[in-house]
């Protein structure tokens, strides 16, 4: 604007002085309207100016007064306002340009100087972005001299990014010309790009962790489904493998009972031979194919609120006869208020039955002692007995399958106490031996706990319910 | 004289039915045989007998569904059923039906002998 200057004063010296005082007077009236308010709409600069005009011409002829006074005064009031504006655009953050229709650059602000040099009176194009060409903005240059307002980007080779906003401009020569601001947008850009990257990221990690999420509950589900059908095939398994065994040891004792006749001792001596192997068999069938429907969780279903002391007498009423047999004193101390536990009542059968019938088995003579204690948060539960007790050697290897203690000769699959400890692991407990018992100084003890506040989540599952077969256990 | 209880077995298992026939028939029991549990419920309904020895697993109709139908049926559901099963004493989850009594095979003749025998004192008048 102040290169439009001396053009302006060029003017001066051919007009006459009503033209002139005209001039002028618009001239001062457009200053004064930008002096009040800087910001003014188009509007308001038009009403402001023919107010003024009219007002000017009006009362021009009659103001009188000393020409060259007013020429003066005048130029002054324009340089202070051309100052002015020259201020503000200079105080402004934004690189300010104004570039002419020529695409020569014609001013530019401090800031713009100080992001791409000094360049007024250079074209544009060569300036700003090193090109011997017009620049590949030069449609939207176009644009704007033709009135439009546009908004553009420049990209340079070193990575700044420009965003300019460029509106027509009529500079005080009348030219259109474009007034240009830039601003620096290059962080703007970089942090609006590494949120888009980071939102991708996050998009695609979510959608990773549910792809993972899914597979990992089909897994689950698969592996329920497996453990389902592991339970069946070993069951189908027992039940195959003990259904024969049972029809010839019906057979064999429906002999050795006399029930189809009359039979020599000899006779009598080797079928009861017979039998006993395939009790052995049987009980070895399934106590093998106990371990690995344990081990599939089988005993969760089974579990429910009952009477710990159901246990030890149906425990003791199935070995009394045994303990009988041997002579020897078998002894029952409960607490006196039955304990209730939740577990499997069939499993824990099994497991003090084993206890038991281990105790008698190796005890030639004295006594057989289960003891149940009740603490805060567990049952205690001890079979003591005053029989040959266990080798320190063998008593490590103890609960592992297929131990046989070196010291016994009855006849067992050596799976007993390794069932035992599953079963009762499976109940959150823990089981031990001592030999000889601490109390007695002799034979040996056996403890397990069991928790009175067992957890498992998945204990009523469907299609297992609870005791209806009645009588079953008289 | 007193009249023999009628026992029925049903069993897919001929070598048991004759080895258990053979048992019962030496006690005061008539025994009447069926092989399959469609057989079971027809002579069930045909010869009344007063106490059922049930097979879990056999073809075509199974224990669990001929026990559903003694249940189920009015002439019969008095009668005694005891459930026989080679599964391991090990597996013996209660059985998702009613049965008066659960017996795992082999069982000893006098084991049986007792059973049957309780079982029908309990519902034989005198």
């Amino acid at each position: 604007m102040n290169r439009g200057a001396p053009g302006f004063r060029g003017h001066l010296g051919g007009l006459q002085r009503r033209s002139l005082r005209f001039m002028l007077l618009t001239g001062i009236g457009i200053l004064l309207i930008y002096a009040i308010e800087p910001h003014a709409t188009l509007m308001s600069h038009l009403g402001g100016l023919v107010l003024f005009v009219t007002v000017g011409s009006v009362v021009g002829p009659f103001a009188g007064g000393n020409e060259a006074e007013w020429t003066k005064y005048l130029e002054k009031l324009v340089k202070s306002e051309r100052d002015r504006l020259i201020s503000i655009l200079s105080s402004v953050g934004e690189g300010v340009a104004i570039i002419g229709s020529d695409r020569n650059i014609r001013f530019m602000n401090p800031s713009m100087v100080r992001e791409f040099g000094d360049g007024v009176g250079m074209p544009c194009h060569k300036h700003l972005r090193g090109l011997d060409e017009q620049c590949p903005a030069v449609c939207k240059l176009t644009n704007v001299l033709k009135g439009a307002t546009e908004r553009w980007e420049y990209e340079f080779p070193d990575g700044r990014i420009y965003e300019v906003i460029g509106s027509p401009f009529a500079d005080t020569d009348q030219t259109p010309c474009v007034l240009a601001t830039f601003r620096n947008v290059t962080q703007e850009k970089q942090i609006g790009l590494e949120l888009i990257k980071l939102n991708q990221l996050k998009s695609d990690l979510l959608s990773e962790k549910a792809e993972e999420l899914e597979q990992i509950s089909k897994d689950v589900a698969k592996l329920k489904e497996e453990k389902r059908r592991i339970i069946r095939f070993l069951s189908v398994i027992t039940h195959d493998l003990r259904a024969p065994l049972s029809a010839t040891q019906s057979c064999l004792w429906a002999i050795l009972g006399g029930y189809t006749g009359t039979i020599t001792d000899e006779q009598k001596d080797l079928l009861q031979r017979s039998t006993r192997r395939i009790d052995g068999l049987l009980t070895l069938i399934s106590d093998l194919l106990d371990i690995p429907r344990i081990e599939a969780g089988q005993l969760v279903q089974e579990m429910e609120e009952i009477s710990f002391d159901e246990v030890v007498e149906r425990s003791v009423e199935g070995v009394d006869r045994l303990a009988k047999e041997k002579g020897l004193a078998l002894m029952v101390e409960l607490p006196q208020v039955p304990p209730k536990i939740r577990g499997s009542s069939r499993r824990l059968q099994q497991v003090l039955t084993n206890l038991l019938s281990n105790a008698i088995n190796y005890t030639t003579e004295g006594t057989v002692l289960v003891r149940v204690n009740e603490g805060e948060d567990d049952l205690r539960v001890e079979v003591i007995d005053s029989g040959v007790g266990i080798l320190p050697q063998d008593q490590p290897r103890l609960f592992q399958d297929f131990f046989r203690g070196s010291n016994v000769k009855s006849e067992g699959t050596g799976l007993g106490l390794s069932i035992s400890k599953r079963i009762i692991e499976a109940h959150g407990g823990k089981i031990w031996a001592e030999s000889p018992c601490p109390e007695t100084n002799t034979g040996s003890k056996f403890t397990f706990t069991l928790l009175k506040k067992l957890n498992v989540g998945a204990a009523n599952e469907p299609g297992i319910g609870s005791d209806k077969v009645q009588g079953n256990r008289a | 004289m007193e009249k023999k209880a009628k026992i029925l077995l049903i069993d897919d298992d001929v070598d048991f039915v004759k080895a258990t026939t053979k048992v019962l028939e030496s006690g005061p029991y008539d025994v009447v045989v069926a092989h399959d549990g469609k057989e079971g419920l027809e002579k069930a309904r045909k010869e009344k007998p007063d106490l059922v020895l049930l097979d879990i697993l056999m073809p075509l109709v199974d224990g669990f569904a001929v026990a559903d139908q003694f249940r189920k049926d009015q002439s019969l559901s008095k009668i005694p059923v005891l459930a026989l099963s080679s599964f391991s004493e090990s597996l013996g989850q209660p059985f998702p039906f009613e049965v008066s009594d659960y017996i795992q095979k082999p069982i000893s003749p006098k084991d049986l002998l007792a059973k049957v025998e309780q079982h029908l004192k309990g519902t034989r008048p005198g």
